[in-house]
């Protein structure tokens, strides 16, 4: 949220928090993504190097396998961390901003009058950090902000819930 | 009208239903009947008996399955109630499987009427409870007078029930509190024969599986096989059939608040538009129809994009026509709307890098009650959405975008096929259209004022 304060460029000012600064999440949940990495990665490149190896009877999937192993995990063990810093959310007076992505970078504006349901969903690794994520449904697509701290979740629901019961309108 | 409901009345579908579910079997048994009665002795009805020895197992097959359908039919048909009570409509079922539908009036999103083939013959229909989310409940089979009886008590009961605000029936102010839906009914468009071939071959997935028959032809000639043509001749039979027959003699009838759609050849389907329930327009023309001047119109209607049978629900407001058509549609569907009024916005020079052959067509328009985007090569469309429709904004920008300084605005509604996006305008430009979207979508919530105007309803 630092980089977003900065803003020279108009490019960044594109997506500058409609409030003072983007809210961003919990640093548990980067470290939920960031153990994600570590198993998702490993458990393909090996799968590719057992499949191939085996296949074509050879060692050379599982060396250039472990070649790129090191450096492409690395890669994407950095990403996350900008993914992680790209992410946020401001709440005003009647919309929710989310905002998220590195190569597509998007904002979503969501109504508080439009939410039909507010969901908090937690998975097991994420329940062991104590993280959760709020999904808002619409009549629309719906818009999810991932990994806040779980009593940070259930108190935001509450606020949008509350808020979205005043300004509920019809369909 | 139906009876006076102030007792629950339970009621079975008309006794012909399992002749109709039993149809094509009792077809193929006809005609291979028939023919084997053509072919032997004409004055000899006992030659049909041979039949049975001749084909042996096979006929003894169908005919026993036509009868288990039949009777399971007679069964079910037993087993199956309606009930239109006070608060609720109840279909029970209480065959092998036991279910009560209950649909509570406020939920009913439309009541479309369809006739298949068989039932058409012996002038029966199915109702089709359309209850927006999941897939909608089915009445087969009853008369076609009360299946329009059930439907129009149905449509006034669940007017009734919504709230006053957007109360389709108060176009009319003259009338009591109930007013007939069935009655005035006004003629907006047809579709002609000839409009809705000429859309139907003209469309993108008509033409592509027309490409690969040609190069399969050009193939087959030259030494190939001609087997597999028939894999690219089914779909394109199949367009036919959805685009030509199935839109066959389509009209579009105004009643009252809402809109009806009446279409097919083989099958006839009428179809209940709630005006209110639209969430959004798209105007769409093929490259190819263009030296016709041809375009089709459909809505997104909320609910709609949920379901599953894509065969009972059209979304199509007009299939086949000319721009005087499209007008009458779109004033049929908001009266206080007029397209020519729009103030077009094009795209800034960079925008020429990625949309190298639509930069000119290409736009947006903010207007009074409407936000509009125009896009497209192959299909041309022009996709409008009220702002009191608007569930949310989308501000993306993709890496070439980010090169060049251009955004995408996109305005997010409920599924279905509209959507409305301003592309490759300036960063800041975007930033403002999103929050000036979001204002406008604001104000349009607050009082629902901005709906009525669209609709041309006297709050």
């Amino acid at each position: 949220m630092e980089e977003e304060k900065v803003a020279v460029d108009p490019l960044n000012d594109l997506f500058c928090s409609p409030t003072e600064a983007w809210t961003s999440l919990d640093p548990n949940y980067l470290k939920v993504r960031r153990i994600w990495v570590l198993v998702f990665w490993p458990t393909l490149l090996i799968a590719i190097a057992l499949g191939l190896g085996l296949m074509w009877r050879s060692w050379w999937p599982a060396i250039v396998c472990g070649i790129v192993a090191i450096p492409w995990i690395g890669l994407m063990y950095w990403r996350e961390g900008r993914l992680f810093r790209a992410r946020g959310f401001a709440e005003r007076e009647t919309d929710l901003y989310v905002k998220e992505g590195l190569l597509i970078r998007q904002l979503t504006i969501i109504p508080y009058g439009r939410m039909q349901v507010i969901q908090v969903n937690a998975g097991p690794i994420s329940r062991a950090f104590g993280v959760a994520s709020v999904e808002l449904v619409t009549a629309g697509p719906s818009a999810t902000i991932p990994g806040l701290n779980a009593k940070e979740a259930v108190a935001l629901r509450d606020r949008l819930s509350l808020r979205g019961q005043q300004q509920q309108a019809g369909l | 009208m139906i009876k006076p409901p102030e007792t629950a009345v339970s009621e079975r579908p008309h006794p012909l239903t399992p002749v109709v579910q039993a149809w094509v079997m009792l077809v193929a048994l006809g005609i291979f009947l028939f023919r084997e009665w053509i072919e032997g002795d004409f004055a000899d009805i006992s030659s049909l008996g041979n039949a049975f020895q001749v084909w042996g197992t096979g006929l003894w097959t169908v005919l026993i399955i036509t009868v288990i359908q039949i009777v399971f039919g007679i069964f079910r048909w037993i087993a199956t109630r309606f009930i239109a009570d006070e608060s609720e409509f109840r279909i029970e079922r209480t065959f092998i499987w036991h279910s009560s539908d209950r649909i509570n009036y406020s939920k009913i999103q439309s009541v479309d009427i369809h006739q298949p083939f068989a039932a058409r013959l012996l002038g029966l229909a199915k109702l089709y409870v359309d209850v927006g989310g999941g897939p909608g409940k089915k009445i087969e089979y009853l008369s076609r007078q009360r299946a329009e009886e059930l439907r129009d008590a149905l449509l006034r009961r669940s007017s009734a029930e919504l709230s006053p605000a957007i109360q389709p029936e108060e176009t009319d102010p003259g009338t009591s509190a109930e007013p007939p839906l069935s009655a005035p009914e006004k003629l907006v468009v047809t579709a002609r024969p000839l409009h809705l071939v000429i859309i139907a071959v003209t469309s993108t997935a008509f033409l592509t599986l027309f490409l690969f028959l040609i190069a399969h032809a050009i193939w087959a000639m030259s030494g190939g096989v001609w087997e597999p043509a028939l894999a690219l001749i089914l779909p394109l039979g199949g367009i036919i059939t959805t685009k030509v027959v199935g839109q066959w003699n389509y009209r579009l009838i105004q009643s009252g608040g809402s809109l009806r759609v009446i279409r097919g050849l083989t099958s006839v389907v009428s179809q209940t538009v709630p005006r209110h329930r639209i969430q959004g327009i798209r105007i769409s023309q093929p490259l190819l129809a263009r030296p016709f001047g041809l375009w089709r119109v459909q809505v997104t209607v909320l609910g709609y994009g949920i379901s599953t049978d894509a065969d009972e629900i059209n979304d199509l407001m007009m299939p086949a026509g000319t721009w005087q058509d499209v007008s009458a549609a779109l004033h049929a569907i908001w009266p206080g709307f007029n397209l020519a009024d729009l103030p077009w916005q094009g795209q800034p020079p960079a925008a020429r890098w990625l949309t190298w052959f639509t930069y000119r067509h290409r736009g947006w328009s903010l207007s009074r009650l409407i936000f509009a985007s125009r896009r497209g090569l192959w299909n041309r469309r022009i996709d409008l959405v009220p702002y009191a429709r608007i569930q949310g904004i989308d501000l993306s920008q993709g890496p070439l975008q980010r090169l060049l300084g251009l955004a995408c605005v996109n305005v997010r509604i409920s599924p279905g096929s509209v959507s409305a996006t301003a592309g490759h305008l300036l960063g800041a430009e975007a930033r403002r259209l999103a929050e000036q979207l979001t204002e406008a979508g604001r104000s349009a919530r607050a009082g629902d004022l901005a709906l009525h105007a669209l609709l041309a309803i006297t709050p």
